[in-house]
């Protein structure tokens, strides 16, 4: 079977400067690069066949910043994708945008290049913490860029967040999220992330060096549960782990990952998948930039997956949604019963509680949820 | 070469781990040409990485030099290299007596420790001519002359004449030589009396067999003889003879006061016991040579594999390590919380430590250890008396009339502002007071008679922490005395985990099983379920805690598109979890069956 992507990623690594917290692939410094970066992800765009039946149906720009970029080189690579592939009128096209990166005329001109949603990263409504989490923008900045996007007519707009923050206590993420939601109009979209502390960035210093203390596993536990009722109660849908959405309006192209279909990725350290095979170009953009110049392969790695590894894959991210897994569509795409299959795992998740069939679905009970990990390591093999 | 007995000087090297041993062995090697310098890796002696990497002797080599010393004559030096660890001073006394001198070497920094005094009375009970060298006397700290005073104070050997070397330099090398020439005697023994030999170490060989390591008191050695041993009484047919050079090197026969090897077919290390004699089946010695007594593990832990299928791996590995140590035993247990493993018998920690670290390195295996057990002496109310080396294997408490525990004498040299906390760790460890000694100024040499239990829990790590790693520690076996003592058992939300238990002094049964249960607590990582701890004394809970189930594990973020990298996180932490034992619905990480071992200081 061919998997025609109908959904693009496009990545940004560039960055005004690094947040203490974000180990995505950005670089902050290289504004000497936005251009040759930019003509490299035409060229690479330029590459795909064009194909009548696979115009795409979600483009994401994400990043890093992509909103570093000036505007017209984001149309004009857009543009580009439309040219190349082509891209449905109903298509969702969403840009991640930093507030302090993106202003009345750039939003405007943004909009009418065709992007639709814009991904705000505010992150925080405390300007100590957004200053500890190195971010480059105020609160009062956060407000005026969603207002901002608002007036020059984007209609779907998200909002990033993160919880848990060093030494945050459930009020003051409480207040956060009462924040988000006081927003006019409130966002289409939230994506609220629990902290990660990860290698190799600041806060994986500070955590080492002792001087970061982390929130206590019981305090992020009501943290998220605070989340998630709030949110239900605002009248958003919880639906996949960390997002929630205005019936109608959850994040398409993300959809994809969590059905694990298939997607074109351009640029530095993105990711592709097509056919079963998974690629990831590599992350310098010096490299990639150089790559494409020079007509090399920009992939640093690549894999193939087989039967049965795809099936635990698509077990894995469907789980992430509330809704699960449909387990006859997934035979059918992979040819492998999931329920045959994984039929000892999913027994044995069941009996503890972690999961539950439904209408042909897999999905995780709230117990699973929580435990999404341990359910997830379930579906994968070990060497 | 000068054949002659008289012509012939056979010596040891003895010295405390890292003051320069195994160095000063090579730069002997290159002077008398036994290797040459392309040839040269450090520390030829220590054949096995493992003993490189510890910096450590584990296994005896003998090698045979020739040297012309300055009177223009040719001499035979055999170095006998000893190992240097307390676990193996039976071996060290064997071949001690195998020579007529020892180079005792010293750091001139560190000084006399506690090694350097126990292989010292060692060499000094086998009446071997002592030549004190003060080695890295090119350290920047080195302090010859206080090193001369306190080899002279703590261990009475004449060190005036001592001589200065580094190793590491080459500085000093002729000198020792000329120095094992002059004063080391030549052997005694009678070419022409009935053979004596004494064994002094062995290795397998696939080929081969049995490599026997020999020093001929009396009498020849050549193949085709029939030989005996005379403490099992079994003959064997000699096969060949030889020399170490150091690789073994065919010879006619060995003579009166020579070492080297002899094979005769022998399939096992049991058959050539260290400190056997070996003489000719047709013209028997009188009497064996002095000293030879069976050695016997003194230390024993339970070693299972973290995979079941791997047990069998695990039995050919033993099997495979035993044909070259016959100090190490082990028989089949099962336990209900690791299921088939063995029981391992050692000569001590080091000797553990050693086997378990070459059963996962040379065999692939993932072990998992119990923490070690002494063997208790038991008399039971039936007035049988059992030796127990395995906690389970306790008689219930109504059936025991007395239990006996090994005692060690034990010497710790110290700086003397820490003779306070080595006294105060003594105390602690149940130790009986023997004597304090001065053997130099701001050093004190404290005497302490110790269980041996309770140098098995942690004890020289303690010593060593408190210290700030300046004491150093030695111990010797003294014998059994009566204690009160007690089985204590843990279990896992109910279940008992037979891998846990072990015996305790009663009056410290509280204070370790609430150390012991704070500890699982915090190894036992958090689960779906709560996790209760509680440690019994007969059928009493006399120490509980609980790992609080953790509620939430979930990845906030979905990496975007880079699902490989998620996917490889729940891999590597699959592949954590199948490191862990399950018992009953617990998921027990392998250090908490160590954890036993580590109580030993809190409680």
């Amino acid at each position: 079977m061919i998997d025609i992507p109908k959904a693009a990623y496009i990545h940004i690594p560039f960055c005004v400067s690094k947040c203490w917290y974000c180990d995505f692939n950005s670089y902050s410094g290289m504004d000497s690069f936005f251009d040759s970066y930019a003509c490299a992800l035409m060229s690479e765009i330029r590459q795909v066949r064009k194909n009548d039946q696979s115009s795409l149906q979600t483009v994401y720009f994400g990043g890093g910043t992509p909103t570093v970029l000036p505007a017209e080189k984001l149309e004009a690579i857009l543009g580009e994708l439309r040219c190349s592939i082509g891209i449905d009128e109903d298509a969702e096209v969403t840009l991640e945008a930093n507030p302090g990166t993106i202003d009345a005329n750039g939003a405007s001109r943004l909009r009418h290049a065709g992007f639709n949603r814009i991904s705000l990263g505010v992150q925080s409504f405390d300007d100590a913490y957004l200053r500890t989490m190195g971010r480059i923008h105020s609160r009062d900045q956060a407000a005026a860029a969603y207002n901002t996007v608002r007036e020059e007519g984007f209609c779907n707009v998200g909002v990033d967040l993160i919880f848990a923050l060093p030494g945050q206590g459930l009020g003051h993420w409480s207040d956060t999220l009462d924040a988000a939601l006081q927003l006019k109009p409130p966002p289409e979209h939230l994506s609220l992330y629990e902290l990660s502390i990860e290698e190799g960035t600041r806060f994986a210093e500070l955590l080492a060096a002792g001087r970061l203390e982390p929130v206590d596993e019981d305090l992020r536990l009501r943290m998220y549960e605070l989340t998630i009722s709030k949110l239900s109660e605002a009248g958003y849908e919880h639906y996949e782990v960390s997002n929630f959405a205005r019936p109608g309006f959850r994040s398409c192209h993300n959809m994809v990952y969590w059905m694990n279909g298939p997607y074109y990725g351009f640029g530095a350290g993105a990711t592709s998948y097509i056919n079963g095979k998974r690629s990831r170009r590599v992350s310098d953009p010096r490299k990639y930039i150089n790559a494409i110049n020079t007509g090399c392969e920009a992939i640093e790695f690549s894999e193939s997956l087989d039967c049965r590894e795809r099936l635990g894959e698509t077990i894995i991210q469907g789980l992430r949604m509330l809704e699960g897994v449909d387990l006859a569509r997934t035979q059918r795409r992979l040819g492998l019963d999931p329920m045959a299959e994984f039929a000892a795992e999913i027994e044995s998740l069941q009996r503890r509680g972690l999961v539950e069939l439904a209408n042909s679905r897999l999905r995780v009970t709230h117990s699973g949820l929580l435990l999404l990990n341990d359910v997830s390591q379930e579906f994968v093999t070990c060497a | 070469m000068n054949n002659t007995q008289s012509n012939i000087r056979n010596f040891c090297i003895i010295a405390h781990i890292d003051h320069g041993k195994s160095t000063l062995a090579d730069r002997i090697l290159q002077h008398t040409g036994a290797i040459d310098d392309r040839e040269m890796k450090d520390q030829v002696l220590d054949g096995m990485d493992l003993e490189r990497e510890r910096g450590i002797t584990i296994k005896m080599t003998a090698v045979r030099l020739s040297y012309t010393a300055a009177d223009g004559e040719v001499y035979e030096l055999n170095l006998i290299d000893t190992p240097g660890h307390v676990d193996f001073n039976y071996e060290v006394s064997r071949s001690l007596q195998a020579c007529e001198g020892a180079i005792l070497v010293v750091d001139a920094s560190q000084g006399v420790e506690a090694q350097t005094l126990a292989n010292t009375n060692l060499a000094m009970a086998e009446n071997l001519e002592i030549i004190p060298v003060i080695n890295k006397i090119d350290l920047e700290m080195a302090d010859p002359e206080r090193v001369r005073e306190e080899i002279e104070s703590a261990v009475a050997v004449d060190a005036s004449d001592a001589v200065l070397a580094s190793a590491r330099q080459g500085i000093g090398t002729q000198e020792v030589l000329e120095a094992i020439v002059r004063r080391v005697p030549p052997p005694s023994g009678d070419p022409e009396k009935p053979l004596r030999a004494l064994i002094f170490d062995s290795h397998f060989d696939q080929y081969l067999g049995v490599v026997a390591y020999v020093r001929v008191v009396d009498g020849v050695i050549s193949p085709g003889e029939r030989v005996q041993m005379m403490s099992s009484g079994k003959q064997f047919e000699v096969s060949g003879v030889g020399i170490f050079k150091p690789d073994m090197a065919q010879t006619g026969s060995l003579r009166a006061g020579e070492v080297g090897y002899f094979v005769a077919g022998m399939k096992n290390v049991g058959d050539s016991r260290v400190g056997d004699t070996v003489t000719c089946a047709s013209r028997p010695a009188a009497a064996p040579l002095p000293g030879y007594r069976d050695v016997k593990p003194m230390v024993f832990c339970g070693l299972f594999p973290t995979n079941s299928n791997q047990y069998t791996t695990l039995r050919e590995a033993l099997t495979k390590l035993q044909l070259n140590d016959a100090a190490l035993t082990f028989e089949p247990e099962s336990s209900a919380a690791l299921g088939f493993g063995f029981r391992c018998g050692f000569l001590g920690l080091l000797h553990m430590d050693i086997v378990q670290e070459r059963l996962e390195r040379e065999f692939g295996l993932t072990l998992i250890a119990t923490a070690p057990s002494v063997v208790y002496r038991v008399l039971k109310t039936s007035g049988d008396i059992i030796d127990v080396d395995n906690p389970n294997n306790l008689p219930p408490s109504t059936e025991i009339d007395e239990v006996e525990e090994p005692y060690v004498n034990s010497t710790i040299l110290v700086p003397a502002e820490y003779t306070g906390v080595a006294i105060e760790l003594c105390r602690e460890r149940r130790g009986i007071y023997v004597g304090m000694e001065y053997p130099a100024p701001n050093r004190v040499m404290i005497q302490y008679k110790l269980p041996l239990a309770e140098i098995v829990m942690d004890f020289f790590d303690s010593l060593k922490s408190r210290t700030r790693g300046y004491a150093s520690f030695d111990y010797e076996f003294s014998g059994y005395g009566v204690s009160q003592l007690s089985k204590l058992d843990v279990m896992l939300n109910g279940e008992p985990v037979d891998a846990l238990s072990f015996i305790t002094h009663r009056d410290r049964a509280y204070s370790r099983a609430k150390v012991l249960v704070e500890r699982l607590k915090e190894v036992i990582p958090r689960q779906q379920y709560e996790v209760r701890i509680q440690a019994t004394l007969g059928h009493k809970i006399i120490a509980a805690a609980s790992v609080k189930p953790y509620r939430k594990n979930v990845t906030a973020k979905c990496y975007g598109g880079d699902i490989s990298r998620k996917r490889k996180l729940l891999e590597k932490q699959k592949e954590g979890k199948k490191r862990m034992k399950n018992i009953g619905s617990v998921e027990v990480p392998q250090e908490a069956f160590m954890s036993v071992l580590k109580i030993g200081d809190d409680a």
